[in-house]
C-alpha cells in the first residue's frame, strides 16, 4: 500500500500548492482591483480617516481638496456643478464616482509603496495623506462649457487633437457635489434629467450628419478622385424601393458643397459606392465598435457589422441615422483625428500623479490610439469642413481671424426634436483644439450647437499653445 | 526533547495573541486573556509531560503543529469575538483532555479497531438522530441542541467512518480487488451511501464531500486501483448533477461560486465579503486588529481563514497552508511506518480527513471551490470540531508510536 499512499501524499501537496497559487492571485495580483470594488465596506472607513489628495487643473487651480473640520474631513469642490460628473465625489454615505472613484487608490494613498508609507505615518501618529492628481482639464474652459449648456440636457467635450488631452468634459444637467445629501434627496424626489449621468462619455446618441466626415473618409480612402467629383441631388435617393430624403433638392454639387450643405443623398451614394465592408472598416478605424481607453468608463460607439447591413441600412448609417450610436467624447475624437492628419490620439484626463511633496509618481505619455485615414484624405476633409463654417450650415461657429472647421448635425430620434450636434476644430492650419457639442432635442445643429462650439473653441485655442 | 523545543512556537503565538488582547481597549475585561494564556500553556506543556511520563513515543512534530494552528485560531477568535474566546479556551482544554485520554487509554489502537460495525452503527445512528432531532443553523440541519449546549455529531461521524474503513478495508482488501467481491462491496457501498444520503438530507454538503473523498482516498490506498476512485468520482459527479436539479439551494450555491457579484447583497454576500477581506490583506496583511473582517458573517467559524488572510495577508495564509502541509507530511509518514495495514489506513485516512477538510474550507472562502460550510480543523471556533480534531490527532500519535516501537 506504500505506493498508493505516496501518491495520495503527492495529491494532498498539489491541492495545497494550487490553493497557495490561487491565494497569491486574489490577494496580490487581483487584490487592488477587488479592494476598490464600490461595494467593499472597507472603503468607507478609509474615506473617513484618510486625507484624499488634491485634484488640480492644468494651471494648478484646485478642483477638489479635503479640508479638516471639527466634525472630521470634508471634501470640497470649488468648481461645483460645472465639473461634478468628471471629478465625481467621494462620500462615506454615497460611495464615490468619476475620477474620485477611478483614482481612489492613488488619492487615498493605498496603492503600491504609498500604502506602506502611510501605514508608517499612521503608526507614528501622523495624518496619512494620498497622492495628488494633476488634470488636463482647464477649470475656466470647463466652467464656460457648463454655463453654455445652460441647464439643457447635453454635453460639451474639448480636446487637444495633438495629444488627446481632454480640456473640458461638461455634462448637463448637473448636481452640486458640495451638498451631496441635499442633491441626492432632490434627485430621488424628482427623477428625470439624470444629473448623475456623465453624458459626455455615457450618453449614447445617433451622430446624425456629424458622421459624414467618416463617410467621406471611407469614400476618399477608396478613391481620392471623389474629392473632385460632381454629384446630382434630386432631393431624394431611392434604395430598394425606399426613399431617403434631403430637405430640398441640392441639384449638382461638388464634394465640398455636399459637406457644406450636408447633402444626405450624396453621402448615402458615397457609402453605397464603397460598400458596407469598406464603410464599416473605416468607421471601426475611427473607433466604432472599440472600447475607448480613458480613465473613466466610456460607452463605445456602435454600428452593426457589414455582414448584417443591407443597402437601406447602409445608406441610413452613412448619414448618421439608424443603427449607429456614439458618445460626445467619441465624436470629439473623430474631429480631433481629422484635425491631426488622421492620427487619433488616446484620450486622457489625468496628466500626472504626484506625491504630496510634489514628486511625480506617474506621468502620462501621449500615444496614438488609432490610425484612421491618410494625411491626404484628412486634409481634403478638413478643407470641406472649413467650408461648412465659412459658407455652409456651420456659419454660427465662425470666429474672426481664426480659421474654424466643423460639421453640423441634427440627429433624428424617437424622443422628440432632433439632437443638435456640432463637431469641429481650430485653427485649421494647425489645429490646437477639437470640440463636440450636443444639445439633446435642441433642434438644428447649425443654430443651437454651433454657437456654443464657437465660444468653446475661441477659449480653448487660448488655453493651449 | 524535540517536541519540547517546538512547543515554544505555539506558546509564543499565544503570548502575542494575549498581549494583543490585553493592549487593545475593552477586550481584556471580557475574557481575561491572562488567565486563558496560563491555562492553555499548562495544557500545551502538560500534554507534552503526560506523553513523556507515559513513555509515549509518538511523532514529535504533530502536537506542536496542531497547537500552532489552535494558537493562531484562538488569537483570531479573541480578536474577532471576545465572547466566543473564553468558550473556545474551555473547548481547547476539553479537546486536550480528549487527546490525553486517546493517547493513554487508546494507545493500543489495534485493539480499538476490532469493532468496525460498532463504529459504523454509531456513526449512522448519530446521523439519523441529527436528521430527526437536528436544529437548522445557517442552512445546514447538522446540530443537536441540548439546552444551551449545541454540538455537531457529524464531526464524530467523520472519525467513526475512518475507524470503520481502516479495519474493514484492511480485512476485505484482497476480496475488494478480486472481481467477485460482491459480499465485500455490498456493505461498504451501502454504508457510505447511507451516510451521504443522511448528510445531503441535512444539507451538510461540505461534510458529505469530505466523507466521500476520504472514503475514495482510503479505498485507493487499500486497493491501489485508480479505477475505483475514478468510478467513485463518476458516480459522485452524477450525484451532484442529480442534486443540482433536485435542490434549489444547491443551484444558488453554484451560481454564487461562478459569479457572486450580481447577488453581492443577497446570496453572494458572505463570499464577496470574504473576497474583500483577502483583497484588503494583500501581501503582508493589515496587521492584527487593523483589518475589518467583522463584515463577514460567520467569520469566527467557517470564514476564519478570510480574517487571517486580511490581517496577516498572503504571508499569513501561506503560513497556515504550510502548517497543514507539514501536518500532512508527518501524518503520512506515520502511516508509512505503521506496523500493520490497519494502522497505515487509519493514519492515512485521518491525515487526509484533516487536511482535506482544511483545503475544502480554505478553497471555499476564497472562491476557488463552491463554498460549503465546514470548520477549519484546529483553528475555527467550534467545540465539536476541535474535540474531534484532537481525537484524530491522538489516534495519529498512537499509530506513529506503534511504528516507533516496531522499529526498535
Amino acid at each position: 500500500m506504500n505506493r498508493s499512499l505516496q501518491k495520495l501524499a503527492v495529491v494532498t501537496l498539489l491541492m495545497f500548492l494550487i490553493l497557495a497559487g490561487y491565494l497569491g492571485y486574489i490577494q496580490v495580483i487581483k487584490g487592488e482591483e477587488l479592494f476598490f470594488h464600490p461595494q467593499n465596506p472597507r472603503l468607507a472607513r478609509l474615506e473617513s480617516e484618510r486625507m484624499r489628495g488634491v485634484i488640480t487643473d492644468r494651471q494648478g487651480k484646485i478642483l477638489a481638496r479635503t479640508v479638516k473640520e471639527k466634525e472630521g474631513l470634508r471634501r470640497e469642490y470649488p468648481l461645483g456643478e460645472a465639473a461634478a460628473q468628471v471629478i465625481g465625489y467621494a462620500s462615506n454615505r454615497f460611495g464615490s464616482s468619476g475620477l474620485e472613484a477611478a483614482y481612489a487608490g492613488e488619492l487615498l494613498g493605498i496603492k503600491g509603496w504609498a500604502r506602506f508609507k502611510n501605514l508608517a505615518a499612521q503608526l507614528a501618529g501622523r495624518q496619512p495623506r494620498g497622492a495628488d492628481l494633476s488634470l488636463t482639464l482647464d477649470a475656466d474652459l470647463q466652467d464656460l462649457a457648463y454655463r453654455l449648456l445652460a441647464g439643457r440636457r447635453g454635453a460639451i467635450v474639448a480636446l487637444d487633437p495633438r495629444t488627446g488631452a481632454v480640456l473640458a468634459l461638461a455634462s448637463s444637467p448637473s448636481f452640486n457635489p458640495n451638498n451631496l445629501a441635499g442633491e441626492m434627496a432632490r434627485i430621488a424626489a424628482r427623477p428625470g434629467g439624470s444629473p448623475l449621468l456623465n453624458r459626455a462619455i455615457q450618453g449614447v446618441y445617433p451622430p446624425g450628419s456629424t458622421l459624414k466626415p467618416v463617410t467621406a473618409a471611407a469614400a476618399l480612402g477608396a478613391n481620392t478622385a471623389v474629392a473632385g467629383g460632381k454629384f446630382v441631388c434630386p432631393g431624394f435617393l431611392e434604395v430598394n424601393g425606399r426613399r431617403l430624403h434631403c430637405p430640398h433638392p441640392h441639384g449638382t454639387v461638388d464634394f465640398s458643397q455636399a459637406m457644406m450643405y450636408s447633402c444626405n443623398v450624396t453621402f448615402a451614394k458615397m457609402a453605397l459606392e464603397v460598400g458596407g465592408e469598406n464603410f464599416v472598416r473605416t468607421a471601426e478605424s475611427f473607433g466604432f465598435n472599440q472600447e475607448i481607453p480613458l480613465e473613466l468608463p466610456v460607452l463605445p460607439g456602435r454600428l452593426p457589422p457589414s455582414s448584417k447591413l443591407n443597402a437601406n441600412e447602409l445608406a441610413e448609417i452613412a448619414i448618421g441615422q439608424g443603427e449607429v450610436t456614439t458618445t460626445p467624447l467619441h465624436m470629439a475624437l473623430i474631429a480631433a483625428a481629422i484635425a491631426n492628419d488622421g492620427l487619433m490620439m488616446r484620450p486622457f484626463i489625468v496628466e500626472s500623479v504626484k506625491a504630496f511633496n510634489g514628486r511625480v509618481i506617474w506621468q502620462v505619455k501621449p500615444r496614438v490610439w488609432r490610425v484612421t485615414t491618410g494625411a491626404e484624405v484628412a486634409k481634403i476633409i478638413r478643407r470641406a469642413m472649413e467650408a461648412v463654417v465659412a459658407r455652409g450650415t456651420g456659419q454660427a461657429a465662425e470666429l474672426p481671424g481664426v480659421r474654424v472647421a466643423g460639421k453640423t448635425g441634427s440627429a433624428q430620434n424617437p424622443q422628440g426634436k432632433a439632437h443638435a450636434w456640432f463637431i469641429g476644430f481650430a485653427p485649421v492650419e494647425a489645429p490646437r483644439a477639437a470640440v463636440a457639442v450636443i444639445i439633446e432635442n435642441g433642434g438644428a445643429g447649425g443654430e443651437v450647437a454651433a454657437p456654443l462650439a464657437r465660444e468653446v473653441l475661441a477659449k480653448a485655442i487660448g488655453v493651449v499653445d | 526533547m524535540r517536541e519540547f523545543t517546538l512547543l515554544i512556537w505555539p506558546s509564543l503565538i499565544l503570548g502575542a495573541g494575549c498581549a494583543y488582547a490585553l493592549l487593545s481597549p475593552g477586550q481584556g475585561v471580557l475574557w481575561r486573556p491572562g488567565y486563558a494564556l496560563t491555562f492553555l500553556l499548562i495544557g500545551f506543556w502538560g500534554t507534552h509531560l503526560v506523553l513523556q511520563a507515559t513513555g509515549h513515543r509518538g511523532d514529535e512534530y504533530l502536537l506542536p503543529l496542531a497547537f500552532c494552528l489552535t494558537a493562531i485560531g484562538l488569537t483570531f477568535i479573541g480578536r474577532l469575538d471576545a465572547h466566543l474566546a473564553w468558550r473556545q479556551v474551555t473547548w481547547t482544554a476539553i479537546a486536550i483532555l480528549a487527546l490525553i485520554v486517546t493517547v493513554t487509554a487508546g494507545r493500543d489502537y489495534q485493539r480499538w479497531l476490532q469493532y468496525p460495525y460498532f463504529y459504523l452503527t454509531l456513526g449512522l445512528f448519530f446521523l439519523v438522530l441529527t436528521v430527526i432531532l437536528g436544529t437548522r443553523i445557517s442552512g445546514a440541519k447538522s446540530w443537536l441542541t441540548l439546552g444551551s449546549f449545541q454540538m455537531q455529531p457529524v464531526e464524530a461521524v467523520k472519525i467513526l467512518m475512518v475507524l470503520f474503513l481502516a479495519n474493514f478495508l484492511e480485512i476485505k482488501r484482497e476480496l475488494l480487488s478480486a472481481r467477485a467481491g460482491v459480499a465485500a462491496w455490498g456493505p461498504l457501498l451501502l454504508a457510505v451511501a447511507l451516510a451521504l444520503l443522511f448528510l445531503v438530507i441535512q444539507r451538510d454538503l461540505g461534510s458529505a464531500l469530505i466523507i466521500l473523498t476520504t472514503f475514495l482516498a482510503m479505498l485507493y490506498v487499500a486497493t491501489q486501483r485508480l479505477r475505483f476512485v475514478l468510478g467513485g468520482g463518476l458516480i459522485f459527479a452524477f450525484g451532484v448533477l442529480a442534486a443540482y436539479h433536485l435542490f434549489p439551494y444547491l443551484r444558488v450555491r453554484f451560481g454564487v461560486w461562478l459569479n457572486p457579484w450580481p447577488v453581492a447583497q443577497a446570496a453572494g454576500y458572505q463570499v464577496v465579503q470574504g473576497l474583500f477581506a483577502f483583497a484588503g490583506g494583500g501581501l503582508l496583511g493589515t496587521g492584527l486588529g487593523l483589518g475589518q473582517p467583522e463584515f463577514i458573517p460567520a467569520v469566527a467559524t467557517d470564514f476564519i481563514f478570510a480574517a487571517i488572510g486580511e490581517e496577516l495577508g498572503l504571508a499569513g495564509g501561506l503560513a497556515i497552508i504550510c502548517l497543514y502541509i507539514l501536518l500532512a507530511y508527518r501524518g503520512y509518514r506515520a502511516a508509512l511506518r505503521a506496523p500493520d495495514g490497519e494502522g497505515l489506513l487509519l493514519a492515512a485516512g485521518l491525515t487526509f480527513l484533516l487536511t482535506f477538510q482544511a483545503f475544502v474550507i480554505m478553497a471555499g472562502v476564497s472562491k476557488l471551490l463552491p463554498l460549503t460550510g465546514v470548520t477549519l480543523p484546529f483553528v475555527s471556533y467550534g467545540g465539536s470540531s476541535l474535540v474531534a480534531s484532537y481525537i484524530a490527532l491522538g489516534l495519529l500519535l498512537n499509530v506513529s508510536a506503534a511504528g516507533w516501537n516496531e522499529q526498535r
